[in-house]
């Protein structure tokens, strides 16, 4: 018998497999840990410039102002003049709708109109929802540069 | 000739193996590409009440600060319920005269001196659900800014 260390290298070489079923396991799990975690979300962030009642009263002077009312129509005034501009809602397939269009055009009026006025402050009725208002600012945002939250 | 059928079958080879490597590779993809998208898209963040915050372009803030959660049925302040609420809304004898909750100033006074605080001030985010009312989220932002919170923040879910 021959000694194995005198054995040719085709004699002793095996087929080996690497067993990755484990791997495999872990992997899954993992992977569904993360899907069922979807409650997590990604938040970004909004700056909302809060001031006392006083202090915002002083703020929107050469400001655009927005407010929200509740029966879906906006206003859009500047500090410069007490004259509004009513935007009236607009009709979609589920009723009435906030018109962010008619009142980002009627923003970007007033701005071609005085080219000082840099930031807007969206003010809302009680009973509009914190989704219109964030839409709102959204939208505002698109104008002008600075939106704060006011009316409080 | 013997018919087929009566012919000796041959034992089969039992051993199988399962060629699984290029499922593997799926799998890294995809774990790779979960976890890729979850460190980048902003701060990944799990509310301790139920709520959907409103979709918005919002910049990311990697910042951590002390959160504020309004949800239908309670004003959570870092994860402890400080208010109750009903459908959004505070009770009344919890008002005070300037629209801020009395509940939420006194959680948030015994706050302010363990926040850190930011260039603006005492940082505060506010995670309220997209069907908060104003008059909730105004009530929130005056209780804040009457305890000393300067610099506060509305958190919204990042829109892509």
């Amino acid at each position: 018998m021959k000694r194995k260390g005198f054995l040719k290298h085709s004699e002793y070489e095996q087929d080996f497999e690497l067993n990755i079923a484990s791997v495999i396991d872990c992997f899954v799990v993992l992977i569904a840990f993360i899907l069922i975690s979807s409650s997590f979300f990604s938040i970004g962030i909004i700056d909302a410039e809060v001031a006392g009642a006083s202090e915002v009263a002083a703020s929107d002077a050469g400001s655009l102002v927005v407010e929200l009312k509740a029966d879906h129509s906006i206003l859009v005034r500047s500090s410069e003049s007490p004259k509004n501009e009513r935007i009236l809602p607009k009709q979609a397939a589920k009723g009435i709708a906030w018109d962010f269009e008619g009142m980002a055009a009627a923003l970007k009026a007033m701005k071609e109109k005085s080219p000082e006025l840099k930031s807007a402050v969206v003010m809302a009725d009680n009973a509009v929802t914190y989704r219109d208002v964030m839409a709102s600012m959204e939208a505002a945002k698109k104008e002008v540069s600075s939106v704060n939250l006011g009316g409080f | 000739m013997l018919k087929k059928t009566f012919l000796p079958t041959q034992v089969k080879n039992e051993q199988m193996a399962l060629q699984i490597t290029s499922m593997a590779d799926i799998f890294v993809i995809i774990l790779v590409f979960l976890l890729k998208s979850y460190s980048v898209e902003g701060l990944a963040y799990e509310p301790s009440v139920p709520l959907t915050p409103p979709m918005a372009h919002g910049r990311i803030d990697q910042t951590d600060g002390l959160k504020v959660e309004i949800s239908a049925k309670a004003v959570n302040l870092a994860g402890k319920s400080v208010s109750p609420v009903s459908d959004f809304r505070f009770a009344k004898g919890d008002m005070d005269s300037n629209g801020a909750s009395q509940s939420l100033r006194r959680a948030l006074a015994k706050t302010r001196p363990s926040v850190v605080s930011g260039p603006k001030g005492a940082k505060l985010i506010v995670v309220a659900d997209a069907g908060a009312p104003y008059e909730t989220i105004k009530a929130v932002l005056s209780s804040a800014a009457s305890e000393g919170y300067n610099d506060i923040q509305l958190a919204v879910a990042h829109a892509e």
